[in-house]
């Protein structure tokens, strides 16, 4: 039995169903005059909702928030000024809103809701984890009011899990082998210094994300990042992209365009694919480190740049040198800090800690439930060596989230080239014993149909007399005494 | 021009990272003359905004964004309007006239300061935090 006075109670109207309404009474008025002396005052009610560190809202059944508590505002973001007589979601916004609004489960179901996989973004964009629980409010002569829900901020609890997971995370990228520890350890400096970073990995490792990663970390955080693929490009095309031309550069250039470098200004430039590049385009990248200026195509006057290079490839970029497939001078300027990224098959302790991240982001994009993976599916993921690296065991997890209906991913859910030989012959068994189940429904059935007259469901199902007798005899179906011919 | 927004039935869609429709608006001088609904897969934004660079979207208004999408769409140089919220028809007037789209229909605790932050891929404040006043006015000159 509880009062809560949030603004202004209208008590002969309680809930207003206009915008920006200002009270609800949130309990019954039947209270009998014993009981009225140990009911616990208003004040104390409103008191005790603020100390709590939980959020708690309120709406009316036009969604429209009518009370909102401290936590909530410091969760959220939101002071309560702005807060009351929005409609929930838009001070919500959390990824449940849409699809999976546990407060709308609760209103069309009349029961308690709860939830604790989902997240809301504050205004700074940052997802913040929470935990839901909603119910219903009721006034004393048990008409619904609307609802309340209440929530939990996980981000501590999410924290110290990783804490105690062992594992590393720099950016999106997350690890807990010791190669990659080496990396994230050296990154926060690598990230300050401001030099050239070379990148090498197999396609698939996350060089951009690691590049991401250093930008995010270094001092030109907040300026542009971008990210260009060399070895996508023809050497003409590139160097116009990059570097931009000037109008009249050559036909159909009308006007001037930036390229990426002033796209870039200030803040940090990816070049992928580096050991792809021609030998002309090398020298003049060469000119853009070591002078920090550049010429676009057409231009008589160099552009000054302050932009930090990093450059990736997948190619042994040293050996390329050897080959004389890549300038030296270009090499040694690019490789001031190089960075290896290891493939997958030589971290596979990575290969649970990635699973669970897959699952839990698809569980949050697709609303689905799935708990995990199989043990047995585990282990066939283990032993598989991902020449496609971790975007190939993504998309891996990708499949099987969409073969699986079940809680957890198992090994049917996986590519059958992931399954050991023995596998797929059990695979195909099971398909075998499928067909057989199948002909061995459909003969009955004909049979029944025609009162078990062999010949006549021979001609329904399209088959001489013979090969029904054969079927039947090959997979066993007992017939009953009654043949059709008898009458 | 070709504006894309969220939406949720009548409203914007409280939260880009989990949309499921897009509305497409092809805008001429002041009239709105084609929309299309479009279902979204929004757990994968750079497919998303290269859909949208091909249908020549330039500009997306949408709800609460979280880092990951609003990076990668701004890396596609698409202009981006995050936390709108409201009638999406309004929103549609409002930008057909020219009005503001914010302050008016910001989501609550959003101020404009805290959007100013975002930066477009070409570095700079993108043109959708600019009044669509002055957005129009330049396109219609």
């Amino acid at each position: 039995m509880v009062l809560m006075k949030i603004r202004g109670v209208d008590k002969e109207n309680p809930v207003s169903t206009e915008g920006h309404s200002r009270s609800i009474t949130m309990a019954s008025r039947r209270v009998t005059s014993s009981k009225q002396q140990n009911r616990v005052p208003e004040n104390v009610t409103e008191t005790i909702l603020e100390s709590i560190s939980d959020g708690v809202f309120t709406i009316n059944q036009e969604w429209q928030i009518t009370s909102f508590n401290r936590a909530a505002e410091e969760i959220t973001g939101v002071s309560r000024d702005e807060a009351i007589g929005r409609h929930c979601w838009e001070v919500f916004r959390s990824n449940m809103c849409e699809l999976e609004c546990a407060l709308r489960r609760t209103m069309e179901h009349g029961k308690s809701a709860s939830s604790s996989t989902t997240y809301i973004i504050n205004s700074e964009k940052k997802r913040i984890p929470i935990s839901v629980s909603t119910a219903l409010l009721k006034d004393a002569n048990n008409q619904v009011l609307g609802g309340v829900e209440t929530f939990r901020d996980l981000s501590l609890v999410e924290e110290l899990r990783k804490e105690l997971d062992g594992r590393f995370q720099v950016g999106d990228m997350v690890s807990r082998s010791s190669a990659m520890k080496k990396i994230f350890t050296i990154l926060p400096q690598v990230s300050e210094s401001d030099s050239t970073v070379l990148i090498e990995g197999e396609t698939g490792t996350g060089k951009e994300l690691l590049t991401r990663a250093i930008h995010d970390l270094s001092p030109r955080k907040g300026m542009p990042f971008v990210a260009i693929n060399c070895g996508a490009l023809p050497d003409n095309l590139l160097e116009s992209e990059l570097f931009g031309y000037k109008a009249g550069a050559f036909t159909h250039a009308t006007k001037n365009k930036p390229g990426h470098f002033a796209a870039a200004e200030g803040g940090t430039i990816l070049l992928d694919e580096i050991g792809d590049t021609s030998s002309a385009f090398q020298v003049r990248l060469l000119r853009v480190l070591e002078e920090k200026e550049y010429l676009p195509l057409g231009a008589v006057k160099p552009v000054k740049s302050n932009v930090r290079i990093i450059a990736a490839t997948n190619r042994d970029l040293a050996e390329q040198v050897r080959n004389g497939e890549f300038r030296q001078d270009l090499y040694y300027r690019i490789n001031v800090v190089q960075l290896n990224l290891p493939p997958l098959r030589e971290r596979k302790e990575d290969i649970p800690l990635l699973v669970e991240r897959f699952i839990s982001r698809l569980n949050h994009f697709r609303g689905k439930t799935i708990q995990g993976i199989g043990e047995e599916a585990l282990h066939f993921l283990m032993a598989h060596d991902y020449p496609g690296n971790i975007r190939e065991l993504e998309n891996i997890i990708e499949r099987a989230f969409i073969l699986c209906s079940e809680e957890t991913i198992q090994s049917a859910h996986l590519p059958i080239d992931l399954l050991p030989d023995g596998f797929k012959a059990d695979s195909q068994g099971t398909l075998e014993s499928a067909r057989e189940s199948s002909e061995i429904q459909s003969i009955l059935e004909a049979l029944k149909r025609n009162n078990f007259n062999r010949l006549a469901a021979a001609r329904e199902l399209g088959i001489h007399k013979s090969t029904l007798f054969r079927k039947i005899k090959k997979l066993e179906i007992n017939l009953p005494e009654i043949d059709g011919r008898k009458k | 021009m070709k504006t894309a927004l969220t939406v949720w039935g009548k409203w914007i869609s409280p939260v880009f990272d989990s949309a499921q429709t897009l509305l497409i608006v092809e805008i001429e001088g002041k009239t709105i003359v084609n929309k299309q609904l479009v279902p979204i897969d929004s757990e994968n934004p750079a497919a998303l905004a290269k859909m949208l660079k091909k249908q020549n979207v330039s500009l997306l208004i949408c709800g609460a964004i979280s880092e990951y999408p609003a990076r990668v769409l701004e890396n596609e140089a698409l202009e981006l309007i995050p936390f709108i919220s409201g009638d999406a028809d309004k929103v549609l007037d409002a930008l057909v006239h020219g009005h503001s789209i914010e302050p008016v229909f910001l989501m609550p605790g959003c101020r404009r300061g805290n959007l100013m932050r975002n930066k477009t891929r070409n570095g700079g404040n993108p043109p959708g935090r600019r009044c669509c006043r002055k957005h129009f006015q330049e396109k219609d000159s």
